[in-house]
């Protein structure tokens, strides 16, 4: 969720025809549902507030240099002390950081991979155009005014009670033919989420006899109401091209071939439990005994990743069995948008890479009633 | 034990046999009406739980039959997509208390299901039986944490021209089910066995599937509490009736073996009395009745006992006094004969040898002399047996009076062996007459080992708190018929002996009203056997 590398939402509405016709207003309140709606709009990652990072060909070196003229939520300027010290606090010990005039270097012992992803992925930082604000026990994002980029629209997003009564609501797959509302239209973007199985723990032959075992097709065409497709590799076909080499076939008589294993406590969220009982029953028809578990700490566990970086089959296929992952499908988010919402993309609007980032409420504007 | 006590207990014994098998009678009654109740309310509830369940059903049945017929649901036979269907079912029964539904379709694989949603496109092959129409019926459902629950199932057709989906709704069969029963004060109703009450009597009804297979049971506890109730009540009155009766009892014993055993034990005492030779004591007869009456038959008992001993006592007399005559004759008539001999010889020595008659005279005196000296000693002897004073009793230390015989130089063949008892009592006695008793049987023992032997003096206590005294020899013993005469005056089995001894030792015994035995063998000793009164006894009865 907290990938910025592909394309925002609405950082170019402004030039789109539908924009042109309206002109932006500052004000009001934004209500969003569910409640990861209201921390996507406070959350801003390193790379947005700083140049590109540089890393060296030995990937042990990257160079760090944030913008100039940011402020902090806390009003002091975002400089190379600050950042230095949010990498200190994210890796402890883990990299070297040093303060290089204007610039950040962080050093690392031996060639790592992660240390570039972590930089880029996980370091959030207090810059963002919303800040975290509570009042009368309930939590909300209040524009800064001193954002480098410009004050945002919106005076302030907060949490709706339902989908229903949100501005901004994001759907589950199964809510989405449920949903009904004459103030709304859904907007979707590509399969950008991969739904599988953290098999990490399990032996290599039980993912591939719980792969053969689970129908995929049912999930997508059933649970996931046809939004989103089979998988059977990390990467979706649009992604990659390659993606029909993964098999995705149900070979139930195949999968019982294998040798049975413990019962398996399968972790859900709760938004994925039918899946998870689903996929419990499927495996029961091979013989396996998979227990549905409202809970992240088990020894497999149904996640929603963000699409990773492969180059090609091979690596793809390796980054598979390193990562000890039963793809099920690929996912699109699906939001209900209200009609007084702007610079949001209407239906039939966005480019293909809108329709793969995640929302950006800096551009969010309410047309007045 | 005494025969007060034997009735105390005989009586107690009764009256708490009476009351615990009252107790137990009352008991066994109350538990035989009390099963008979449970019976017919286990019959009853049977006949309720029938009527519940067939009461449930046709509520199912209707609920479901009402479903069947509304437009959402007429529109889905027919369909050929049925994923827009998958959470159809919840939906459908939202607010109509299914507890399971689901959509199922003609081929039996679910198009939706409430409980398990995740379940769409797998069959249910047990829907298609054709007992499963029509009638609701039990059955263990499936749920998704891999459990079963019981459950009350219903199906029904959803028509839509000729194309049909089945219905299949269905309530828990848990324990709030059963909360809608009424039931009786003090029984209660459970799937689960241990949930019942301790103690409860339980009756399992078997719940059974259409197919006649036993899923699960009922249980109809019916409390035991009143049961037990009463019969802790019956069983606290009967411990109180029997305390009181008890108590009442040992009153009622205490004065009926008192008044039974009373003159029971002046009789006993009056006997005890005749037995200690107080041939005057008579029973006093206070009633008419059996121990009346034996207190009569034991006076006129007494009384023809008496007379019968005065009468033996005067003829013992007589025949002692004929003995005592044929004695004194006998003893008189032999020194008598050689002192008329030497008379007539001296008579005719005088006439027909004067010349010797000085020789014939010196020696005829001194004769007559030792005659004469005999006959004193005899005289003496009977005189001395006659004159036998009464005993003055006073406390005797036996022991002493048995140390002060041995003192006497004896034989110095014989062993003498003393083997004195610990802790004597006094006996009530004339020392000086006990002395000379004890004395002559220790010298009949020394005359009979002339060769050596052990004489041994022996004190114990003896039953009924006397003190006896044993004087034994290792002599030739005595027979039988020895024995028998051996305290007759003037009988001896020794040469030399006046035969007085031993009825002078006889004398003074019955004298001190102590008895006295003798045990002999031939060939192995005698044993002389005196028991003596002690003091007290003496002292208490005089």
């Amino acid at each position: 969720m907290k990938r910025r590398a592909f394309l925002c939402l609405a950082g170019s509405s402004l030039a789109t025809p539908g924009l042109i016709r309206a002109r932006p207003r500052y004000g009001g309140t934004l209500r969003v549902f569910p409640d990861s709606l209201l921390q996507s709009a406070l959350e801003t990652l390193l790379p947005e507030v700083c140049e590109p990072i540089q890393q060296d060909a030995a990937r042990r070196m990257w160079i760090v240099t944030p913008k100039p003229g940011i402020l902090r939520h806390d009003k002091t300027a975002l400089n190379a002390e600050a950042v230095a010290d949010m990498v200190k606090a994210k890796a402890p010990g883990q990299v070297g950081v040093t303060v290089s005039g204007k610039s950040v270097l962080v050093t690392a012992a031996k060639p790592s991979v992660d240390v570039l992803e972590m930089l880029q992925e996980r370091i959030e930082v207090d810059c963002g155009p919303f800040r975290a604000r509570r009042e009368s026990g309930a939590s909300f994002a209040e524009a800064f005014e001193e954002h480098w980029e410009g004050r945002p629209f919106l005076d302030r997003i907060e949490m709706a009670r339902a989908a229903t009564g949100a501005d901004v609501a994001e759907l589950a797959p199964a809510a989405v033919r449920q949903f009904r509302s004459a103030d709304h239209y859904l907007w979707s973007t590509l399969p950008i989420q991969l739904l599988a199985i953290d098999g990490s723990s399990l032996s290599a032959e039980t993912r591939t006899a719980l792969s053969l075992a689970i129908d995929r097709e049912a999930i997508v065409r059933f649970l996931l109401q046809g939004h989103g497709e089979i998988a059977g590799g990390l990467l979706p076909q649009w992604a990659s091209g390659w993606a029909f080499l993964f098999s995705t076939q149900r070979d139930v008589a195949k999968a019982r071939s294998f040798a049975r294993a413990t019962p398996i406590a399968l972790g859900h969220s709760a938004a994925d439990r039918l899946i998870g009982e689903r996929i419990a029953l499927n495996a029961r028809d091979a013989g396996f005994d998979v227990r549905p578990v409202l809970s992240r700490q088990t020894g497999a566990t149904l996640v929603r990743l963000e699409l990773p970086r492969v180059s090609s089959y091979e690596a793809e296929r390796a980054a598979l069995d390193e990562r000890g992952l039963i793809p099920i499908a690929h996912v699109p988010r699906i939001f209900a948008i209200h009609k007084q919402v702007r610079g949001w993309p209407a239906e039939g609007e966005a480019s293909q890479d809108k329709r793969i980032g995640e929302p950006r409420f800096a551009d969010v504007w309410l047309a007045p009633v | 034990m005494s025969f007060r006590w034997k009735i105390f207990l005989g009586i107690a014994v009764s009256v708490a046999a009476v009351v615990w098998l009252v107790v137990f009678l009352v008991s066994s009654s109350l538990t035989q009406v009390f099963e008979a109740r449970e019976k017919r309310l286990t019959a009853t509830l049977s006949a309720q739980f029938e009527r519940e369940f067939a009461r449930r059903g046709r509520e199912l049945q209707a609920r479901l039959k009402a479903l069947a017929s509304t437009q959402r649901v007429l529109e889905i036979p027919g369909q050929t997509d049925y994923a827009p269907l998958v959470d159809a079912a919840g939906a459908l029964s939202e607010g109509l208390g299914f507890d399971f539904f689901e959509i199922v379709a003609t081929d039996g694989s679910i198009i939706s299901s409430a409980h398990w949603p995740a379940r769409f496109g797998y069959k249910e092959d047990w829907i298609l039986q054709p007992n499963r129409s029509g009638k609701p019926f039990v059955r263990l459902e499936e749920l998704p944490n891999q459990s079963k629950q019981l459950a009350l199932f219903a199906v029904e057709r959803a028509f839509s021209g000729s194309n049909y989906v089945l219905l299949a709704g269905g309530v828990r069969l848990d324990e709030s089910f059963l909360e809608n029963i009424a039931l009786p004060d003090g029984m209660a109703v459970s799937l689960n066995r241990q949930s019942l009450p301790d103690g409860a009597a339980v009756t399992p009804f078997p719940l059974k599937d259409n197919a006649g297979v036993e899923l699960a049971s009922i249980y109809l506890g019916q409390s035991r509490k009143e049961l037990d109730v009463l019969q802790d009540a019956v069983r606290q009155a009967g411990y109180r009736i029997g305390g009181i009766g008890v108590f009442l009892g040992a009153l009622f014993s205490l004065w009926f073996s008192s008044s039974v055993s009373r003159p029971l034990r002046r009789l006993a005492e009056t006997v005890q009395r005749v037995a200690l030779g107080d041939w005057d004591a008579r029973a006093t007869e206070t009633s008419s009745d059996e121990v009346g009456r034996l207190a009569t038959d034991f006076n006129s008992m007494t009384e023809q006992l008496a007379g019968q001993k005065s009468r033996m006592i005067q003829a013992e007399r007589v025949a002692a006094w004929r003995e005592l005559a044929r004695r004194l004759a006998h003893e008189l008539k032999n020194p008598l004969f050689p002192l008329q001999l030497t008379v007539e010889n001296l008579r005719r020595s005088r006439e027909a040898k004067p010349e010797v008659f000085n020789e014939v005279f010196e020696e005829s005196t001194r004769t007559l002399l030792a005659e004469l000296d005999e006959l004193k000693t005899i005289i003496g002897r009977f005189s001395d047996f006659a004159r036998m004073p009464a005993p003055t009793f006073e406390p005797v230390d036996i022991n002493q009076i048995v140390q002060e015989v041995v003192r006497v130089p004896m034989s110095e063949q014989v062993t003498v062996k003393l083997e004195l008892g610990e802790r004597l009592p006094m006996v009530d006695g004339d020392p000086e007459q006990l002395r000379r008793a004890l004395r002559n049987l220790a010298l009949n023992a020394m005359d009979v080992m002339p060769n050596g032997g052990t004489l041994t003096l022996r004190t114990s206590l003896a039953t009924g708190g006397r003190v006896r005294v044993e004087v034994s020899d290792t002599g030739q013993g005595l027979t039988p018929e020895e024995c028998s005469r051996l305290f007759t005056p003037y009988y001896t089995t020794k040469q030399h002996g006046t035969g007085l001894g031993l009825a002078i030792v006889q004398s003074v015994i019955s004298d001190h009203r102590g008895t006295i035995a003798v045990e002999s063998e031939p060939g192995k000793g005698s044993t002389f056997r005196l028991e003596l009164n002690r003091y007290e006894q003496i002292a208490a009865r005089g």
